[in-house]
């Protein structure tokens, strides 16, 4: 029986509490930046009751849903209803686990990473873990009991479904330009200047993907799973905080789909004309220890990941509203008649490409 | 192999925070149980069959054929990753994937002109 390190237990845990801080901060704070951004686009003035420009909006919610009623239908399948939202916000939790949110780091000579788990099949783990959301979804929508409710999640599943070939088949191509299912080392193959980033080797899949995200994420213009003016979804019969976990697990997947679409696309945290070891040695110029100019360097790491990412989700509540929902008909005609194809065309472009520039 | 072990720990955050909350929420809540309120959602009227009625058959084919494309796509998963390494001997890779792809477009146009993708 080998000692256990604790060491290594405790940063791991400090990680993991960070990465998981962000994720579950990520929520409140995109609903107030959504609704604030609503108004701005829409010239009203949006919640500005709740604390300076309304930023404590999202916590009064949160507590006024923790002490909601919790309904339980009495048609509703008790058990299976209470576990669907539990499920849905631990697996949108998981997908978080093999997202690099900065480089390495050495603590009493061993060398730790920020990231929860560095496993090299990053980028299948995502996609694996991700693809679970369906069951979240479907079983809230079973366990209702109750017609409409089934309905939506049907069509929500459907959706989800007919979007996940593409994002396959986007993925597919990134994995074969760089390579690599590791998500570090994709990374570290942008890290040359803003034209190593993987934007200008596959626009096409950038595209593809991106949509394939939307489409995921059930976020508008693909929002039928939702649809909260328009239709009943899957959710009708959720109320209080299990209503808000199905919420809250929503932006936890835009931020984890924002987070690896930095990592295929953005080029992670490197950002062009910053050299980490030459900021490393600037910190450690000034008197820095060695240790906490190497935490100071993947600090730095970590927020310029965070603020790329911050750019996505700027772009799903823009888009959110600046487009009109599709017709149902109309998103699968789109994903299975425009997008399957479009990402297939893209796969064979950037095969030709990969062939006759790195092979030959 | 320690990196796994991270998973299965955080499997266990992620689980217990989510039945926490959903738990936490079902005690602090009131309880003033009225019969219309656990009546289900059916826009004010007693439900009228059961909730797990026949729905469209769409929904079924399109599960089917998502299944078979999704096949599809984990075979590409290996060859993507091996691609750069095996093309030195040729460029077989790059035709067997083409005649894989083709087959697949084929599969695609064949549910097409089925009318299968319409709704």
């Amino acid at each position: 029986m080998e000692q256990i390190d604790w060491l290594h237990f405790g940063v791991m845990g400090v990680v993991t509490l960070l990465v998981f801080g962000t994720a579950a901060n990520v929520a409140p704070i995109m609903i107030w930046v959504e609704r604030r951004g609503a108004a701005f686009m829409q010239n009203r003035l949006g919640p500005n009751r709740v604390g300076p420009f309304g930023l404590f909006q999202s916590l009064a919610d949160a507590v006024k849903f923790l002490f909601k009623e919790d309904v339980i239908p009495e048609r509703a399948h008790p058990y299976l209803f209470m576990i669907a939202p539990a499920l849905v916000v631990a697996l949108a939790f998981l997908t978080l686990a093999a997202i690099p949110f900065g480089g390495e780091f050495f603590i009493q000579g061993k060398q730790y990473v920020f990231q929860i788990a560095d496993i090299p099949i990053g980028l299948l783990y995502v996609l694996a873990v991700s693809s679970f959301a369906i069951y979240g979804i479907l079983l809230g929508g079973w366990a209702s009991n109750n017609k409409f409710a089934l309905l939506g999640a049907m069509r929500a599943s459907a959706q989800m479904v007919s979007y996940e070939i593409a994002l396959g088949v986007g993925m597919a191509t990134m994995i074969l330009l760089y390579g690599s299912f590791d998500l570090r080392e994709i990374i570290s193959f942008q890290s040359t200047g803003i034209f190593s980033w993987g934007l200008w080797s596959a626009p096409l899949t950038f595209v593809v993907l991106l949509i394939a995200v939307f489409a995921e994420t059930n976020r508008l213009p693909f929002d039928m799973a939702e649809g909260e003016a328009e239709i009943v979804g899957f959710h009708v019969e959720y109320a209080s905080m299990k209503f808000a976990l199905y919420f809250m697990a929503e932006y936890i997947h835009m931020f984890v789909g924002s987070a690896v679409l930095t990592c295929l696309f953005l080029g992670g945290w490197h950002l062009p004309g910053l050299n980490f070891s030459s900021l490393e040695q600037t910190l450690l110029g000034w008197g820095w220890q060695e240790t906490m100019a190497n935490l100071g360097v993947v600090f730095v790491q970590f927020n310029i990941m965070l603020a790329k990412i911050s750019i996505f989700l700027w772009l799903f509540v823009w888009v959110r509203w600046s487009f009109p929902r599709f017709r149902y008909d109309h998103l699968m005609i789109f994903g299975w008649k425009f997008l399957i194809p479009l990402s297939l065309v893209s796969l064979v472009i950037t095969t030709v490409i990969v062939y006759f520039r790195d092979v030959l | 192999m320690i990196e796994y072990l991270h998973i299965g720990l955080f499997v266990l955050v992620a689980v217990t925070f989510g039945l926490a909350v959903v738990v936490v929420s079902a005690f602090l809540g009131p309880r003033k149980r009225v019969k219309s309120d656990l009546s289900p959602y059916e826009c004010g009227i007693e439900p009228v069959e059961k909730s797990s009625n026949r729905f469209d058959v769409k929904f079924y084919l399109i599960a089917l054929i998502f299944l078979l494309f999704d096949l599809e796509v984990v075979f590409l998963f290996p060859w993507a990753v091996t691609f750069r390494e095996l093309s030195v001997y040729g460029p077989l890779m790059m035709i067997e994937m083409g005649i894989f792809l083709g087959i697949l477009m084929l599969g695609l146009f064949y549910v097409w002109k089925k009318d299968l993708l319409n709704w």
